[in-house]
């Protein structure tokens, strides 16, 4: 079940909110956590039921593995333990296939959805028992904190901490504080699914399924092609993060930001400040700094950068294509760090210029992330400069061009940039805090009246074309 | 909002798109030939496995009847296929309808050609489906098509391209589809053609059979002879290995005649080898034609008029 489907809007949805606003009335936060953690394994199940084995086993373990650790017996081996086994379970279903002389039988034929979230989320979990940042959770909290269905498929990775003292709210507070917030994430996460999202991916197809079957294509329909991704790729992981905090927020957890306006990054430091931000605090956190951050010299804090993002390219899929992806990322950030100590670079005035080179690099590894092989990347990096293959059609008619809108990719890429760039993103428009304490303001009425609108043309579209499954759900 | 979508869509009525253009061409083509003809006739009314895949002169000669293919497009969806042949029939005519299996899967939800056709050129064919149906076609009319009708884009008859009214005979056959004609684009496509999985996708209540049975019966009080045959379809190995599929097929005539429709003939015997096919699993190269035509002729038999007693 998608989030951007009918099944889960008109059915599980409703279901699940209703039956939760009638524990609240208990005013007991276990009832209605019970009811969350119940409702996520019914929606997990929904994909494939083998795939919660899985889940399960690996729960049971880290918890068993959290309580040994936090009674101090034989704690450090039972942490290299878990965090061995979870990567293990992880490296497995990931890259068995990878191993050709393995016979065919044992090799797992899909990914457990959301297992390249949840294991780190596990692995977060026993480390901070570890470093006694926290207790061992009751079991309702921790597998409410793991399990939540808004972030249990695709992120964000959440903290143990974030999401407990919320826990401990439920039912405490007025019901429904933040469901205007909440249906506003929620709806505008959905129209760009459905709208931008899904229709760029048709574009980006076509260009990049054409190479991929040795076809020709132009110069400028490669760069149609890539600009597509890049924008579908944006459109879609921005939809699934605000949808993910709009359905936290219905149910009253305030869920981390997880992507924030990253095409205005102006640099590549920057940009992973802003995308899969809580992939990056987790990276940082529980790999870079152990490893020695940037306390070890230059030398060594660039070796980190490269390392901690090549290992990101590979959490990301089992291709070379995602490891060079990761690779040249942190190729850039190191570069970043070398170019930081020019005062010059760091002008206002140069922004511009920055974060237009930013995007264009992003957009240019996009190929890589893209490409189903090294093979078809090479030859659509060769499509993308190929100057004999350029040609502008100088009969345009502005009526057909406008009739062609809908399969003219120009038409949706230039407005969509323009969109990206200089339009507020949702925190901002929703003024929306990840500190649970802070007071969220009430919805305007316009905006209500915007909502009402994009949720009428999502359905719209909705029902016109099934949507397709979410980018990040694949890894 | 739906108030406005629907004012959007009236204001669209009956302009014309280049997307159903040929379509409009072919079928005004078509019923010409057939107003044409006095007496009795043989009609072909199918989507385009017909069109492509059955040489109406040879019908003709062995019948002795005015036969003319009406086959145009299944992509309209049966509904709009059986509303546009009702309008052209008459009183002793025989009607041989080889329909797509496609057309079997109806099940009330249009899509964009049968949307697109219906507002260009069929409005009329809207008021004739249920309230369900008509809410889906509004319901599920795509925004760009809405703006393809207010830019008006099929003003002109189309005379280019494979499909149109330039490439059909004086029997309504299409030409242009030897196997010399084939360019490395339609190559490729019958070589990466996939199956389609018809059983596996067969809706638990079809509403086709309702449609059908409508039909069958309008035809019988109108004094018109109907005779139901497979279609010709691209054989794959799963047709024969899967049991939904296997089903489907096995089941299927059994079905029409169990609502009163005069089926004869044997789905598997109509599929035939990749090689024997121009751009799509329903439509032949020019050469198979001929083979399939004689299968047709042997099914029908030698007297077709025995077959409407």
């Amino acid at each position: 079940m998608l989030f951007s489907s009918f099944e889960f809007i008109f059915h599980f949805l409703p279901v699940v909110f209703g039956v939760a606003l009638l524990l609240h009335y208990f005013g007991k936060s276990r009832y209605i956590a019970g009811w969350l953690v119940a409702s996520s394994i019914y929606y997990y199940t929904d994909f494939k039921s083998w795939h919660l084995a899985v889940l399960a086993v690996m729960l049971i373990f880290n918890y068993i593995a959290s309580l040994k650790i936090s009674a101090k017996k034989r704690a450090r081996l039972w942490l290299w333990g878990s965090i061995i086994f979870d990567i293990s379970i992880l490296a497995w279903f990931k890259y068995a296939h990878t191993f050709t002389f393995l016979p065919k039988d044992i090799i797992p034929s899909t990914l457990p959805l959301g297992i390249s979230f949840y294991t780190f989320q596990l692995i977060a979990y026993v480390v901070d028992i570890y470093k006694e940042r926290l207790t061992p959770a009751k079991p309702l909290k921790y597998l409410f904190f793991i399990l939540f269905f808004p972030q249990l498929i695709a992120g964000p990775i959440v903290h143990y901490l974030q999401i407990a003292p919320q826990v401990k709210e439920l039912g405490k507070k007025r019901c429904c504080e933040y469901i205007d917030s909440g249906v506003l994430f929620f709806i505008i996460g959905l129209l760009k699914k459905v709208w931008l999202a899904d229709t760029f991916a048709t574009f980006a197809d076509k260009a990049f399924n054409s190479v991929a079957a040795g076809k020709s294509i132009s110069m400028i329909d490669a760069w149609g092609g890539l600009l597509s991704y890049s924008m579908q790729i944006y459109f879609d992981f921005c939809a699934y993060s605000e949808m993910a905090i709009g359905l936290g927020l219905i149910f009253g957890i305030r869920l981390p930001l997880n992507f924030l306006s990253p095409y205005k990054a102006d640099s590549f430091r920057d940009f992973w400040r802003r995308w899969h931000i809580t992939l990056s605090t987790f990276l940082r956190d529980y790999l870079y700094i152990p490893l020695g951050g940037s306390r070890k010299g230059r030398g060594r804090t660039l070796f980190n950068v490269i390392a901690v993002m090549t290992l990101a390219g590979a959490w990301h899929g089992s291709g070379w294509t995602f490891v060079l992806w990761g690779f040249l990322h942190g190729v850039m950030i190191a570069f970043n760090h070398l170019l930081y100590r020019f005062r010059v670079l760091q002008s206002k005035i140069l922004k511009p210029v920055k974060i237009f080179v930013t995007f264009t690099t992003v957009t240019l590894l996009w190929v890589l992330f893209r490409s189903d092989s090294l093979k078809t990347a090479k030859q659509y990096y060769i499509k993308l400069f190929d100057i004999s293959s350029f040609h502008i059609d100088t009969h345009w008619e502005f009526w057909k061009l406008l009739y062609h809108w809908s399969s003219s990719v120009w038409l949706w890429i230039i407005p969509a940039i323009l969109g990206v760039w200089f339009l507020p993103n949702m925190k901002k428009i929703a003024k929306y805090s990840e500190d649970f304490r802070d007071k969220l303001p009430s919805q305007s009425l316009w905006l209500g009246v915007f909502s009402g609108i994009a949720l009428w043309i999502a359905f719209k579209m909705m029902s016109s074309e099934a949507s397709r499954s979410f980018i990040y759900f694949m890894f | 909002m739906s108030l406005l979508w629907v004012m959007l869509i009236l204001g669209q009525i009956k302009n014309p798109t280049i997307t159903s253009r040929w379509v409009y061409d072919v079928y005004t083509k078509k019923s010409k030939l057939l107003s044409d003809i006095n007496g009795s006739r043989l009609v072909i009314v199918a989507g385009s496995n017909a069109l492509f895949g059955i040489d109406s002169k040879k019908l003709e000669k062995r019948y002795h009847i005015p036969t003319i293919n009406f086959g145009v497009n299944a992509g309209l969806f049966l509904p709009l296929v059986l509303y546009e042949a009702k309008k052209v029939l008459r009183r002793g005519d025989i009607v041989l309808l080889p329909l797509e299996y496609s057309m079997y899967l109806y099940d009330g939800e249009p899509n964009e050609q049968m949307i697109g056709y219906t507002y260009s050129f069929e409005p009329s064919f809207f008021w004739t489906l249920s309230l369900k149906e008509q809410f889906e076609m509004i319901w599920k009319t795509p925004f760009s098509r809405v703006l393809e009708g207010y830019m008006k884009t099929g003003t002109k008859p189309i005379t280019k391209g494979l499909y149109g009214a330039h490439h059909i005979d004086a029997h309504g056959d299409q030409t242009h589809s030897l196997k010399r004609y084939m360019g490395g684009f339609e190559k490729d496509i019958i070589k990466h053609i996939k199956p389609t999985l018809y059983g596996k996708d067969e809706p638990k209540k079809a509403l086709a059979w309702k449609y059908l049975k409508e039909f069958d019966k309008w035809a019988k009080t109108h004094g018109i002879c109907t005779i139901y045959t497979p279609p010709v379809f691209m054989d794959q190995k799963i047709y024969h290995t899967d049991k939904k599929e296997i089903n489907f097929y096995k089941t299927l005539p059994k079905r029409a005649k169990e609502i009163g429709l005069k089926f004869i003939g044997n789905p598997y015997d109509f599929m035939y080898p990749r090689d024997m096919f121009f751009n799509t699993d329903y439509h032949l190269n020019a050469e198979a034609r001929q083979i399939h035509t004689d299968r047709l002729l042997k099914l029908l038999g030698s007297d077709i008029h025995k077959l409407c007693r």
